[in-house]
């Protein structure tokens, strides 16, 4: 049997109503001692009849997507990506070669797509976030496959330029790649947080290493 | 001065006491029941003469191809001259009054006249009722339309010429009111009923004045027993069973006439043939039969009880053949002869089993075969029971009638739930009632409600630029485009990316084609509106972007889906 707040549950449809349906006697709810009830069984016959919707089919407003694990943050990803110092290169096209030789995890044989694909979005705007940084990604996959998004930091030797929206030449590109469309946008906007920190900026543009990037980096996740 | 206010006021009063006047339709009524009265005697004088003058033909051996020669010809009249859809009239009727309005074609009022008139003529077993519904009903809108009357005046105009045709043929006019409103109109409402009642009355008082009082049933009397109650039970199973298995062969015969490889014109010819040859062995199959019910309801038909058990199987073949496999007239009158011939069978069983049982007598069980059968093939029981009353002229067979139809029609509906007439139209799924939702969301069609003014984005536009586009649109949601191709792509919802749009890092490295959103479901501009309501329903989204041949169309939301829907129902129900 079935309660009045059930059967609004299951008809996705407000508890006001269904005590209006009854008053109307619309909806076959049988009174016991003040309680209204109806059997499942006699609910659905009647919301077929009425051609309603029933049960808990409909999906949630905030269900997750599964199938495909969320972005795990910012330091596990630059972790993946790996840092790479005094890359070579006198212009944007060599500097993101050289990146993308630099590019652990992906096969010998993808580098040429990726670079293609770095250099195609490069010419559309650039990726020159300003302050000496650029975030070069492609557009969509290029057709790899990653287990989880990565970063890959690498440190020019001769900052090069790179058309930034604020026109400084850039030292530092952070290649970003990912599976989908939905962790790169995750990934980039935690970056793009993390970036308006002049304390993070800082150790980007002064080369530090690793470790001292990495202990920054925990330090802003452990802030919030 | 004065004189004239006065005229110019009085002028606006009659245009609004006719525009609103009940009157006019009253008025209008009488005069299409005499119309369809004429119809109803027009056809009748046509069967009779084409029956006199191919009587002293049957002798010869070549006769059984005279209703295949009818057949044919009524065929090649009705579809290749008037180019008219196939049917027996009925169906055609509900149709136009359920789905618009009542109109029907002019040339209506005479098509199926003329193509019932030689298959019936040449001796197809079928009913000259339908087609004379048809054409009543024809003459009834388009006289509606030349008074340029409302909607539901015509419908009511054209329940009108059906309620005349049927009160004219039965010499019957409570029937014909009856069986408009069951069958046809298929509600009862007060401002129906009295134009609609006043249409019975011409059209049986015209066929009076011209061919008499007497046709084509006498009245009888019967005095009715608390046995003849017991034996009626009977009568409804018989009946049943009669009346599923006539309508379940008709389809069949379609369902095999259909599958032919024979061309078009020839199809009416092989029913008309086979017609024919039924006919030579058992005559009484040819045409509709009144004659030999009229023998039945006076108790002097002849043939004993085993001939009249195969009559009943041949009448049902014969009907079957003419009607699937394109012969032109209806089902009411083989209704009649196949139920009178069952309600023999049955007092003719029981005579022969009892002899003792002093039941009512042979007609009154023809009749109340007649009355299970229309029940039970038409679903209207009513008619049954008026129909029967007003040809015996006496209320005593009442008690069994009402029994025999209302158990029918019942029982027969629990096994085919839709009547005969409507069965084709539910199954294509065109009947629907005005002013049900089913009715309002079929009417209404997704071009209607696309909105248009969305501007498409291209799918490789950098979000600053994007965030100009927002400023100076008035809309929250943006289609986006393939650049190269102009494909649409997906769809960018304002309030999903929000927090890409408040920061500025981001303006310059994502790509709407980055932050749409590629799983919204599409709709197609001929999709269904009920299936677009379950999609929104189902993706929880009150507007979804319309599609055709990849290109983005325009929006369809759900509130401008309600407002269209909400003025749609008040013109289709015609109230507040």
């Amino acid at each position: 049997m079935l309660t009045i707040e059930e059967v609004a549950r299951r008809l996705n449809m407000p508890v006001e109503t269904v005590h209006r349906w009854i008053r109307q006697g619309k909806i076959p709810m049988q009174e016991n001692r003040g309680k209204y009830a109806i059997r499942a069984e006699m609910l659905e016959r009647w919301a077929k009849i009425h051609k309603l919707e029933i049960g808990n089919r409909l999906p949630s407003r905030n269900a997750k997507p599964t199938g495909e694990q969320s972005f795990d943050g910012i330091l596990p990803a630059m972790q993946r990506g790996g840092l790479f110092y005094d890359i070579e290169g006198n212009d944007r096209q060599d500097v993101l070669q050289a990146a993308v030789e630099a590019i652990p995890g992906i096969d010998p044989s993808d580098r040429s797509r990726v670079l293609e694909s770095l250099i195609e979005r490069e010419q559309l705007a650039s990726t020159g976030i300003g302050n000496g940084i650029a975030l070069p990604h492609p557009r969509s996959n290029p057709g790899i496959t990653l287990e989880m998004p990565q970063i890959t930091t690498c440190f020019l030797a001769r900052a090069v330029d790179f058309e930034a929206i604020d026109a400084r030449p850039v030292s530092t590109l952070m290649v970003l790649l990912s599976n989908s469309t939905k962790q790169h946008l995750a990934m980039l906007s935690k970056l793009s947080y993390y970036l308006r920190d002049a304390a993070f900026r800082r150790c980007l543009v002064d080369k530090s290493d690793p470790t001292s990037i990495f202990n920054q980096i925990k330090a802003m996740e452990s802030k919030g | 001065m004065n004189l004239s206010a006065t005229l110019t006021n009085a002028k606006l009063k009659w245009a609004i006491f006719r525009s609103d006047d009940r009157l006019t339709v009253i008025a209008l009524a009488g005069f299409v029941g005499v119309c369809s009265g004429l119809a109803a005697v027009a056809l009748n004088r046509a069967l009779h003469f084409m029956g006199t003058a191919l009587h002293g033909l049957y002798h010869h051996w070549w006769a059984f191809l005279l209703p295949a020669g009818g057949a044919i010809l009524s065929a090649f009249f009705l579809n290749t001259l008037l180019k008219e859809r196939a049917g027996h009239g009925v169906p055609e009727v509900v149709y136009a009054v359920s789905r618009y309005g009542g109109l029907l074609r002019f040339r209506s009022s005479y098509s199926r006249l003329v193509s019932s008139c030689l298959t019936i003529g040449s001796g197809g077993s079928a009913g000259p009722e339908a087609p004379v519904v048809m054409s009543g009903a024809a003459l009834g809108s388009n006289i509606a339309k030349y008074f340029a009357l409302k909607e539901r005046q015509r419908i009511t105009l054209v329940g009108c010429g059906a309620a005349g045709a049927i009160g004219a043929i039965f010499n019957a006019p409570i029937a014909g009111l009856v069986f408009t409103l069951e069958v046809i109109l298929g509600e009862w409402r007060t401002h129906n009923i009295i134009p609609i009642a006043i249409a019975a009355v011409t059209g049986t008082e015209l066929s009076r004045l011209l061919q008499g009082n007497q046709i084509p049933f006498q009245h009888q009397q019967f005095s009715i027993g608390l046995i003849d109650i017991g034996a009626s039970f009977g009568v409804v199973a018989l009946a049943t069973i009669v009346s599923v298995s006539l309508g379940r062969l008709l389809k069949a015969m379609n369902g095999v006439a259909s599958k032919s490889r024979l061309p078009q014109w020839v199809r009416p010819g092989v029913g008309g043939a086979a017609v024919g040859i039924i006919g030579i062995f058992l005559p009484l199959v040819l045409g509709e039969g009144y004659l030999s019910v009229q023998d039945m309801i006076q108790s002097s038909f002849t043939p004993g009880l085993s001939l009249v058990a195969f009559a009943v199987v041949a009448k049902m073949l014969a009907t079957a053949l003419t009607l699937g496999w394109g012969g032109s007239g209806g089902i009411f009158a083989p209704s009649l002869m196949i139920g009178s011939l069952s309600g023999l069978v049955y007092y003719r069983f029981i005579d022969w089993l009892l002899p003792t049982a002093a039941l009512a007598g042979e007609g009154c069980f023809a009749l109340l075969g007649m009355a299970g059968l229309i029940s039970g093939m038409l679903q209207a029981p009513l008619t049954a029971i008026f129909l029967i009353v007003e040809i015996t002229g006496s209320y005593e067979v009442i008690l069994p009638l009402i029994i025999v139809s209302a158990l029918t029609s019942t029982f027969c509906y629990y096994i085919e739930p839709t009547s005969f007439y409507l069965r084709d139209l539910i199954e294509k799924g065109q009947y629907m009632l005005p002013g049900t939702d089913a009715r309002v969301l079929s009417d209404l069609t997704v071009r209607e409600l696309v909105e248009t003014d969305y501007l498409s984005v291209p799918n490789d536009m950098l979000l600053k630029e994007f965030i100009d586009v927002i400023k100076h649109s008035h809309r929250y949601l943006f289609p986006v485009q393939d650049r190269d191709t102009s494909k649409y792509v997906g769809m960018i919802f304002i309030d999903r990316i929000r927090p890409y749009l408040f920061d500025p890092h981001m303006h310059a490295v994502l790509m709407t084609e980055q932050v749409m959103d590629r799983a919204v479901p599409a709709v197609k501009p001929d999709d269904e509106l009920a299936d677009v309501l379950n999609l929104m329903e189902r993706s929880r989204l009150s507007s979804l972007p319309v599609v055709e041949s990849n290109r983005f169309v325009g929006m369809l939301s759900k509130s401008v889906l309600l407002d269209h829907y909400r003025k749609e129902l008040i013109v289709q129900t015609g109230t507040g």
